[in-house]
């Protein structure tokens, strides 16, 4: 048997074999699932106009953004890493876009790429002071927030910045290339696929679960942990560039401001989608519904004619309900399969 | 020894017990202030000529300047019989203020208001919403290019308060400190926010244009506050300690003279520069009244829910098409205070 067998029979991250009601209990997205299908259930009945095709659309639209920046997060919170630092990158980064483009005159096919590889780099950045210097991701990041904040502030002189006005770029990245179908919601699905399938069947992801489950034995089975997490930074700087040069191309400028506080959201869609901040547990699809479930209570909460002020109290209630019962389901059909 | 006998023991703890229970039967009386009748619905639709019309508000950060936007929109609301809703997020974010200018437009609603923070981010929003026969109105900040998309806007001209305000502020720094020259602080607790960008702009422009006329030489330098009032008294208090008595005045871009005031009277600095700034929350207003402050100004926020919804119900009927709105800049000072603060009472 080889290592990445035995780490993936560890964290379960094989789901294959058993009858189809075993493996679904055993899957580890089974609690996310319940609790979205739950709360979706309960907007069907009660949100007027919440099933609409284009009400549904939008909210893929909407969670598009979070989905692409928390797939980026989940590597990092399995590995046993955070980033708080993405809401500023993610403003840094369209800002620099759209100054390259604007105020540079960076062609936008140029600048784009730019933008993703600035986001890789700060990643790397991140990573390799948090692995060499040993010093808790959790500061490293925080000073990266407040750090890149300001250079966005900097850069766009305090002011929003106009982004790109090229056709191609806007249709790329904020065009409807099916009927309806908003290009950021493609950009996520594809995002998603591909996260899920590096985690659950490449041997870097067998590696993010082995670090962060497991760090001792992760060495011991000759797993270079510092260069894993550094790529799960760096990966999730990247994703982040691709996050702001969508967010770019669908608002058509970028604010200094942008992102303030989103970290919290992304987090909050890895948690809510099962993770755990220990590291070692945790997956794409579950974080994908995780931002799901913070995308239709926003949207049914408006619909419901809930007013803004109970609508924090709400969704802060309803997230914490989501996790708990999560939680509960995880736990229960874990017991019904070692029965 | 006094100290040592029982009978100054017992004194002193039957004195001690005295004061301790005047001081919590101090602290136990009700210091609740007086309810104000609330005249709006909160949201619930009544009868009225528009009865049934659902109407949405999105700001883009709920903060408290917000409140009597939020009631005039609803006292409106109330007479007609409006269904109303008012959201946003809870500090300024464009991007989740478009996520839920969609949701609000999902939820199919016969008009919205909204507010416009930059001149692209929020376009697909209202153009999909007028394409769609939703009557939209701007309200509070506009920015430029507004009137290509053919909706009204209710607020202030950001620049022209600016000016006003760079004017007065000029105008007490002399009376304050009796100097031509020193430099007058301009704060902003949201960079980025075209809104206070544009009236940054117009107190410099209104300083300079002062200087012209008066033969005084005033300076201006940004600071960049907050609206956390620690994070905000921290920045003044780092600003005056590097600069001191080269200071004149402070005018802040929005409701942040608050902070100034407060960071004033707790280093005994009242008096020593003149602080101004916009917006007639409670705190700016106690601050008018014992002095910290010298002045703000308004921007009638009530009318900027009250006046946006009339222009929306003229736009259900009879049909009058959207229009545009300024609600000025109202000087509010010493000499007016006790009657704005009546005023404004019944939002605080």
């Amino acid at each position: 048997m080889t290592i990445q067998q035995q780490i993936a029979i560890a964290y379960r991250v094989d789901d294959s074999g058993g009858s189809l009601v075993r493996r679904l209990l055993g899957a580890r997205e089974f609690g996310v699932l319940a609790a979205t299908a739950v709360i979706f259930l309960v907007c069907a009945v009660g949100a007027d106009g919440f099933l609409a095709a284009d009400n549904l659309l939008s909210v893929a639209q909407q969670i598009a953004i979070l989905g692409i920046v928390a797939t980026g997060m989940t590597f990092l919170i399995v590995v046993g890493e955070i980033d708080l630092s993405v809401g500023s990158l993610h403003g840094f980064l369209a800002v620099e876009l759209a100054w390259l483009v604007t105020k540079v005159g960076v062609p936008v096919g140029v600048a784009a790429p730019l933008a993703i590889l600035t986001g890789v780099m700060i990643g790397v950045i991140n990573g390799l002071i948090t692995t060499r210097f040993k010093i808790p991701s959790f500061v490293v990041t925080l000073a990266a927030l407040a750090a890149l904040r300001g250079a966005a502030l900097l850069l766009s002189d305090g002011v929003p910045i106009r982004g790109s006005r090229n056709e191609a770029f806007t249709h790329l990245f904020a065009g409807s290339p099916l009927p309806n179908v908003a290009a950021q919601t493609l950009w996520m699905a594809a995002v998603v696929a591909i996260g899920a399938f590096v985690m659950a069947r490449t041997k870097f992801g067998y590696d993010v679960y082995s670090v962060g489950g497991n760090p001792s034995a992760a060495a011991g089975a000759g797993i270079a942990s510092d260069r894993v997490k550094v790529m799960c930074f760096a990966l999730t700087g990247g994703l982040t560039g691709l996050a702001s040069i969508i967010l770019v191309g669908w608002l058509g400028s970028a604010n200094p401001l942008t992102g303030n506080g989103f970290e919290l959201s992304v987090i909050a869609a890895v948690v809510v989608g099962g993770a755990g901040l220990a590291g070692g547990t945790g997956s794409v699809l579950g974080t994908f519904l995780g931002a799901v479930i913070t995308g239709v209570i926003t949207n049914a909460l408006v619909l419901f004619g809930v007013d803004g002020n109970w609508q924090q109290v709400a969704t802060g209630l309803l997230i914490l309900g989501a996790v708990m019962l999560n939680h509960l389901v995880a736990k229960r059909s874990a017991h019904g399969l070692n029965a | 020894m006094a100290t040592n006998s029982p009978l100054s023991r017992r004194g002193l703890l039957i004195s001690g017990s005295l004061a301790t229970a005047g001081i919590l039967a101090t602290a136990c009386s009700s210091e609740k202030e007086p309810s104000v009748a609330a005249a709006s619905s909160g949201g619930s639709a009544a009868d009225g000529p528009q009865k049934g019309k659902k109407v949405i508000f999105v700001v883009h950060d709920k903060n408290p300047f917000f409140a009597p936007v939020q009631r005039g929109f609803e006292d409106f609301g109330a007479i007609m019989g409006w269904q109303t809703q008012f959201i946003g997020p809870p500090a300024q974010d464009t991007q989740k203020t478009v996520e839920l200018q969609a949701s609000a437009l999902s939820a199919k609603p016969d008009g919205v208001i909204f507010t416009r923070i930059d001149e692209t981010s929020f376009d697909a929003n209202i153009q999909k919403a007028t394409s769609s026969g939703v009557k939209v109105i701007l309200s509070n900040v506009a920015s430029d290019g507004y009137e290509k998309l053919g909706v009204g806007f209710v607020g202030q001209n950001f620049v022209n308060a600016g000016d006003a305000c760079g004017r007065e502020i000029a105008k007490y720094a002399k009376e304050r400190t009796g100097k031509s020259d020193g430099v007058i602080v301009c704060g902003n607790f949201a960079p980025g926010s075209t809104a206070l960008e544009q009236r940054i702009q117009g107190i410099k422009q209104g300083i300079e244009a002062y200087n012209k006329e008066n033969g005084t030489s005033f300076t201006t330098e940004v600071l960049v506050t907050s609206t956390d009032e620690s994070k905000a008294v921290a920045a003044i208090d780092a600003k005056y300690t590097s600069k001191k008595d080269e200071i004149v005045g402070w005018a802040m871009a929005a409701f942040d003279h608050q902070y100034v005031s407060t960071w004033a009277k707790g280093k005994n600095l009242v008096g020593k520069f003149a602080v101004g700034g916009f917006d007639l929350i409670q705190p700016v207003l106690d601050g008018i009244k014992d002095k910290s402050i010298d002045f703000s100004l308004g921007q009638n926020p009530y009318a900027q829910g009250w006046i946006a919804a009339a222009l929306l119900a003229e736009e259900f009927d009879p049909g009058y098409p959207a229009r545009t709105y300024d609600t000025g800049a109202e000087v509010v000072d010493a000499a007016n205070v006790d009657a704005v603060a009546t005023r404004e009472a019944r939002f605080a």
